[in-house]
């Protein structure tokens, strides 16, 4: 079996669990101290598709704002963004939306966008309806997966989904057209610095 | 004191020893056994209680002796058989043999027991005294015989009997008799020396040998008055046993001793003797005799005997052979009760501990105390001989009966811990016991109070007065043993009660009696009716068993039976000598008077002459004429002679009345000079008063001014003289226990130093026993790990690699912590083995954990010492504030801080760069702190989300109660106030959280972390965009392929962009992506010097990995593999020299340059990028516009 390197990156909002995702993804273990992101962090995992390997190369990038501007860095090149939100913090789901936007804005063309509602274990306190969101991934034609880290609920499915999602290698130009196409890809030029 | 080899010491031992030669004639005084009975029982107790069970070999040897003694029909072998060898034995054996030289004993013993003994009076001392002293001569006697007849027998025997087995029954006897304390042993040397000159100078007087017998020391051999037969022979016999053989041909004594033997038989049946063993009377006094009491007899009986027979028997370790047996019975306070109870110590070599039993004779101790880890003292305000043993789990309180023993004790203890020690540990090590003037003297050992003898000596305490309440099994146990001890044994102990006369039934039995059978004298002298010391009777009276005490009045009984003859006898002659006096005396005046009727006769008979001649001459006149003329004549010179008769008696009378007057001028003189005398002494006193007064006076010279006027005052006076008196007697035992402190604390030092010595040794080695190990063990971890990953391997290879790597992580835990920390945490509370979130990193995890140690072992010696005590010596006598930039520093700071120092020096470094800061704002973080109280900062969400995900891995952070949680809180919200620009940005946890592990400090880590973000790292560093964390990355990248052009064609072939790992290197400082001792190092230096050491560290961990990185052809690979190689560095001594050596030169002017340099190119291309942003922005708005207007349209095309 052929083996394919995807660099996923996971952005979102400081706190909706991305690292705990790829935690609970590549070693299926959960911490509720795990350690903030800083800059980023570099996972592997490898899964099964279909006749393929996909090794996913994770980069799990940090929260805060002001990180911001380092992002580009990290989903340069990237197969797929998974944008994680909190759906007990509306705001993360507006953050969520702005990263959106900048991949739109930035990202690769092809990116395969998966959006992902984090810490679906606390349902009771939710603040961003799934409904909401679902229709709001629709609408960018994203996967939109609702997981729980803590609870090893959907963290493999998501990544199948991707995994599903990526074109095969032979006809990536035409499974690219089923793909959320960004409309807009950014000079490359103007990205020399990181 | 003596050799240890009998042969070279006999000459030495002689000196001590000899007195105990002074020999009288044989058999001529009563019973002088004291000692011996005394001596047997100790001897029996002894046996007990060191061997429950008798050797066979012993009885064996009893039997055979019976035997002999039958044949011989000897029964004084035994006794000498006994005797004989205990004189080589202490010889050789007893190296504190001279310490117990009897005049010191003596004296020391008197002034005690007379203190004590106030009920014995003089008189009974004296006899007891002599007693003893006579005693003496008639074992000397016995003994030679004895051994000659062992010699013959032993070597014909074929020496079934090992020799312990004689010495058992004979060695104890003398010496552990407590009321022996005079008593002389028979010193081979001393008797070989005496040997001619018995027979040279027989017959000499008593007097000299009680004399030598008081004092031991006073060697006087040419007293010896010579025995007879036997005791030649005995003499011949002492002989060390391996010359025996030879001797026995050779001497002639041995004949005679054999032709000797019929002589004694009546020995045997005289029964009182055997009985009466215990009681010694005797009767000449000497001089010296007063001095001795009973009591203080008692110590002289030597342990060293004992300890030779001790060693004999048992096979004590060579150490113990030169010592008399440390044991004696003290008090032990114990119990809830807190109550003295007697106990009987023992000190143990091998294990160096004193185990104490109920008696002597117990088997199970009821406890013991560990001395290696002890120390002594005694308290002054307590009783006397009150005494600490403290053990690191508890106190003992014991007493001795008096200060001396008690300080005999400690003393002892002390040097039996000491020697423990050397030979325990450093066998080789000498025994410097330096007595110097501030410790005590080497005490010598109170006799009989101490070691095997004193066994005997109980203090008269009911059977079971000192039962131990606390435990009653040990007691139980005790008791049974005692009871099952074979008949044999107890007959052996209990020998004397054999009545006298029955045949004998066991050797044992047969020895005894004929032991005791030479003591009887075959003529009683006239001596003095003695008395059994009372001090006697209650020191053997107390510890025995019931049995023991039957057997003891059963004796009692038969002596005093047995002494009553001698008493009359004693008390005849002194009548006798009176009467003939008196009968003297009047004789004498009868012959007195006769010679006055003679002068009056003869007087009578002139005057008959003369009248004679007047009558023959008047006869012869011729006529009557003639005859009245005769007659006139007569008459007028009759008249003539009344006159001058009548003036004479004039005279006489005259003469009476002066001498009446001068009688009465005489006694008015008399009366004057009496009244002179008296006057005088009233004189004297108050001249004597006055000078004490002045003596006073002159010492206190408060009471200068009151002694004048002393009548009112010399009570007061006499009041304080009392005081000072007690004052001095204070001041006397303080100074003892301060020497005696003094040398425990000499002591407890040496043995510290001694210790600690060990301890780094073992340290040491044992530090770098592990290094090797660690080592072996990663490069094992290493191996299973290739193997894992080779491919070659069939399935069962896999399995059991897979195996033996899961064995290797079970044990992670504990082969690498158990020397450092149990928790596994390291001194600043971070895991010795980091966590990888991988399963497959934990074999690489446990393998660099195992090397990182190794190389810190084996750093510790070569490396780390010589930095500390670099740093100590910089850092000696300067105040914090006195620290100084300099060269040195630098250098010390790039060698890192040492662990006890570092908290300093960080702290010293954030003050020196926030001065002007501090200066500005005096109490700056208080109102920071006060302030976040007050209103809640913008950041605090994003810091409380943070705070509890610090430094997860280490201790102090590990738990969400943890103090440092809630001082780092107040510093983050302190810093987000106090750095509005900045506020909070993720990673300032971090910084925060090392600084305040170190600083230990809440203000110190604030302004650590203040002097962190706004004076050593450039602007910019954590505001919006992380601009200058950005530019420090494009700047590394630059170094890197300057410093490192290889790895940096490398990644750039692999399109590998480092930044995205070192980015977060940068912004924490390394905190989390470098092990903790590396991590700290590097802060040292980056504190002082600033961002150049990140870049140089940054380098310095690639060059370190260089070859690795280089290995790796797969982008990925090389992603992963720079995820978490800074955490597979172990050697940092390494990487800190590259650091600072091979990345030279290194001008902070270049990154300076560069810095700027790229600061303005990312400056631009972000502008660029926000205008691409904008112009984004409105194409899309305007595009979205157009999908509108196109479905519209589309909408429209379907409409
Ligand atoms: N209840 C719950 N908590 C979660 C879940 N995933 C993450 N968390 C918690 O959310 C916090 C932030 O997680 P983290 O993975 O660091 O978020 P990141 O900043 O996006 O990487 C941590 O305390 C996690 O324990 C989840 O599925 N359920
Ligand atoms: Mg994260």
């Amino acid at each position: 079996m052929a083996i394919r390197e995807l660099k996923v990156c996971l952005l979102g909002d400081t706190g909706v669990g991305k690292s705990s995702i790829v935690c609970r993804f590549v070693q299926d273990h959960f911490d509720h101290n795990i350690s903030p992101t800083i800059g980023a962090s570099f996972l592997t995992k490898t899964v099964p598709c279909g006749n393929e390997l996909h090794k996913f190369l994770i980069w799990d990038t940090a929260g805060q704002e002001r990180f911001h501007s380092l992002a580009p860095m990290y989903y340069r090149g990237s197969a797929a963004a998974v944008i994680v939100y909190d759906i007990t913090k509306l705001d993360s789901f507006q953050t969520l939306k702005k990263w959106v936007k900048e991949l739109k804005e930035h990202g690769p063309e092809d990116i395969v966008v998966a959006i992902a509602g984090n810490k679906n274990d606390l349902g009771d306190i939710r603040e961003v309806p799934m409904k909401e969101a679902k229709e709001f991934a629709e609408s960018i034609a994203a996967i939109f997966i609702e997981t729980s880290a803590r609870n090893a609920v959907n963290v493999e499915e998501l990544f199948q989904k991707i995994s599903k999602q990526i074109p095969p290698l032979e006809n990536a130009e035409v499974d690219s057209n089923e793909s959320f196409k960004l409309t807009r890809q950014p000079a490359p030029s103007v990205r020399r610095c990181c | 004191m003596d050799g240890s080899s009998s042969a070279g010491n006999t000459s030495s031992a002689s000196s001590g020893l000899l007195p105990t030669h002074s020999d009288k004639e044989v058999g001529q005084h009563g019973p002088e056994s004291v000692s011996l009975s005394g001596s047997q029982n100790d001897q029996s107790l002894a046996e007990n209680q060191q061997f429950p069970m008798k050797s066979p070999a012993g009885i064996q040897r009893t039997e055979e002796e019976k035997l002999n003694l039958n044949k011989n029909t000897n029964h004084r072998d035994p006794l000498t058989d006994k005797r004989k060898p205990s004189p080589r034995h202490e010889s050789k054996l007893d190296p504190l043999k001279p310490v117990l030289l009897p005049s010191e004993q003596q004296l020391g013993n008197t002034a005690r027991t007379e203190k004590q003994n106030t009920l014995t009076n003089n008189l009974k001392t004296e006899h007891l005294s002599s007693s003893i002293h006579e005693a003496n001569p008639d074992k000397t006697k016995l003994d030679p015989l004895p051994k000659q007849q062992q010699k013959a027998e032993d070597p014909s025997k074929g020496s079934l009997l090992p020799k312990e087995a004689h010495d058992s029954n004979k060695l104890k006897p003398e010496q552990l008799s407590p009321t022996k304390p005079g008593q002389p042993k028979p010193d081979p040397l001393c008797t070989e020396q005496k040997k001619p000159k018995h027979e040279h100078h027989p017959g000499q007087s008593e007097e000299h040998q009680t004399q030598r017998g008081l004092c031991p020391t006073n060697q006087k051999r040419d007293e010896e008055p010579p025995p007879s037969m036997k005791d030649l022979t005995v003499l011949g016999s002492i002989f060390s046993k391996q010359n025996q053989k030879e001797q026995n041909q050779l001497d002639p004594a041995l004949e005679k001793f054999t032709l000797s033997t019929p002589e004694r038989p009546q020995d045997h049946q005289d029964p009182p003797h055997l009985n009466t063993q215990q009681t010694p009377h005797h009767p000449p006094k000497h001089q010296l005799n007063h001095q001795i009491h009973p009591s203080t007899m008692a110590p002289p009986a030597p342990p060293p005997t004992i300890e030779v027979f001790c060693d004999q028997v048992w096979p004590f370790p060579p150490g113990s052979s030169g010592e008399p047996k440390l044991c004696g019975f003290l008090m032990k306070q114990g119990g809830p009760l807190k109550a003295w109870k007697q106990r009987w110590f023992t000190y143990e070599e091998n294990k160096n501990q004193l185990f104490y039993y109920r008696t002597p004779q117990d088997v199970t101790p009821l406890g013991w105390l560990e001395l290696s880890g002890a120390t002594f003292t005694y308290p002054l305000r307590a009783e006397r001989g009150t005494f600490h043993i403290r053990t690191p789990e508890r106190t003992f309180i014991l007493k001795a009966v008096t200060q001396e023993l008690m300080l005999y004790w400690l003393q002892q203890l002390q040097v039996k811990r000491w020697q423990h020690r050397q030979t325990s540990t450093c066998p080789d090590s000498t025994n410097s016991s330096s007595n110097t003037e501030d410790f005590l003297p080497v005490l010598k050992s109170p006799l009989g109070l101490v070691g095997e003898g004193a066994a005997s000596v109980s203090l008269s305490q009911t059977l079971f007065a000192n039962v131990s309440i606390k435990h009653p099994l040990i007691e139980l146990q005790n008791s049974l043993h005692s009871r099952k001890r074979p008949s044999q044994e107890c007959q052996s102990v209990f020998h004397l009660e054999v009545p006298h006369g029955t045949p004998p039934k066991s050797g044992q039995t047969n020895n005894t009696s004929t032991l005791r059978t030479p003591i009887e004298p075959p003529t009683p002298s006239t001596p003095p009716p003695s008395a059994t010391p009372a001090g006697q009777v209650t020191q053997t009276g107390g510890r025995e068993s019931p049995s023991l005490l039957d057997s003891w009045s059963r004796k009692t009984k038969i002596r005093s039976s047995f002494t009553m003859p001698v008493l009359r006898d004693d008390s005849a002659s002194c009548e006798r000598t009176s009467r003939l006096q008196q009968e003297k005396q009047m004789l004498m005046e009868e012959v007195k008077a006769q010679k006055e009727l003679v002068w009056i006769l003869h007087k009578a008979l002139e005057a008959a002459q003369l009248e004679k001649r007047t009558c023959a001459e008047f006869l012869a006149e011729k006529g009557e004429q003639e005859r009245l003329e005769l007659l006139r004549h007569r008459e007028r010179q009759a008249v003539d002679l009344r006159g001058r008769l009548e003036k004479a008696e004039a005279e006489v009378e005259a003469l009476r009345g002066s001498v009446a007057q001068r009688d009465a001028q005489l006694s008015e003189l008399q009366e004057k000079v009496t009244k002179m005398i008296e006057k005088n002494n009233a004189k004297q006193e108050v001249i004597i008063k006055l000078s004490d007064q002045v003596s006073a006076t002159m010492s206190d010279p408060r009471q200068s001014g009151s002694s004048s006027s002393s009548g009112l005052n010399s009570q007061t006076f006499r009041q304080f003289q009392q005081e000072i008196e007690n004052l001095k007697d204070d001041i006397e035992a303080y100074n003892t226990q301060n020497k005696f402190l003094n040398s425990e604390i000499h002591q407890l030092t040496k043995l510290w130093r001694n210790s600690s010595e060990q301890e780094k040794n073992l340290m040491e080695k044992c530090a770098y026993l592990e290094a090797t190990h660690c080592q072996v063990e990663s490069r094992y971890l290493g191996v299973l790990r290739k193997l894992q990953e080779t491919k070659s391997l069939d399935t069962a290879q896999r399995d059991a690699v897979q195996k033996l790597i899961e064995d290797a992580l079970k044990g992670e835990l504990k082969s690498v912590m158990r020397v450092n920390t149990t928790s596994g945490h390291d001194e600043y509370g971070f895991k010795i083995i980091p966590d990888y979130e991988v399963e497959d990193m934990k074999l690489l995890a446990k393998i660099q954990a195992l090397e990182i140690r190794s190389h810190n072992l084996l750093h510790q010696e070569g490396v780390e010492r010589p930095l500390l005590s670099r740093w100590a010596q910089y850092l000696a006598g300067r105040s914090d504030d006195a620290l100084f930039a300099s060269p040195e520093l630098k250098a010390l700071l790039r060698a890192s801080v040492p662990q006890e120092y570092r908290q300093r020096v960080w702290r010293w470094t954030v003050r020196a760069r926030t001065r002007t800061i501090r200066e500005r704002h005096p109490q700056r973080y208080q109102q920071l702190s006060e302030k976040t109280r007050k209103s809640p900062h913008p950041a605090s969400r994003q810091i409380e989300l943070d705070l509890h995900r610090t430094l997860t891995t280490n201790q102090h952070f590990s738990s969400p109660s943890c103090p440092a949680l809630q001082q780092l809180r107040r510093i983050l919200l302190a810093f987000s106030w106090h750095s509005p620009g900045i506020g909070y940005c993720q990673g300032l946890n971090r910084l925060a959280a090392i600084a305040l592990l170190i600083l230990q400090s809440e203000e110190d880590a604030f302004w650590c972390l203040v002097a962190v973000v706004e004076t050593i790292m450039p602007q910019d560093y954590y505001t919006k965009n992380l601009l200058a964390s950005q530019v420090d990355q494009r700047v590394l990248k630059d170094f890197l392929a300057e410093k490192l052009p290889r790895l940096a064609a490398h990644f750039e072939n692999h399109n590998i962009d480092v930044s995205l790992i070192t980015f977060n290197w940068f912004l924490v400082v390394f905190v989390e992506s470098l092990p903790s001792d590396i991590l700290l190092p590097l802060w040292d230096a980056f504190l002082y010097e600033g961002t150049k050491v990140m870049f140089r560290y940054a380098l310095a961990l690639f060059k370190y990995k260089e070859e690795d990185f280089l290995k790796i052809h797969s982008s990925v690979e090389i992603y992963q593999y720079l995820r978490f190689f800074t955490k597979t560095v172990t050697d940092s001594r390494k990487l800190t020299n590259i650091a600072f050596c091979d990345m030279n030169p290194f001008p902070g002017r270049l990154i300076k340059n560069r810095r700027t340099f790229h600061l303005e190119r990312l400056q631009a291309e972000l502008r660029e990028l926000e205008e691409q942003q904008k112009e984004f922005v409105t194409e899309s708005v305007q595009r979205k516009d157009k999908e509108l207007d196109g479905m519209v349209s589309e909408d429209d095309d379907d409409l």
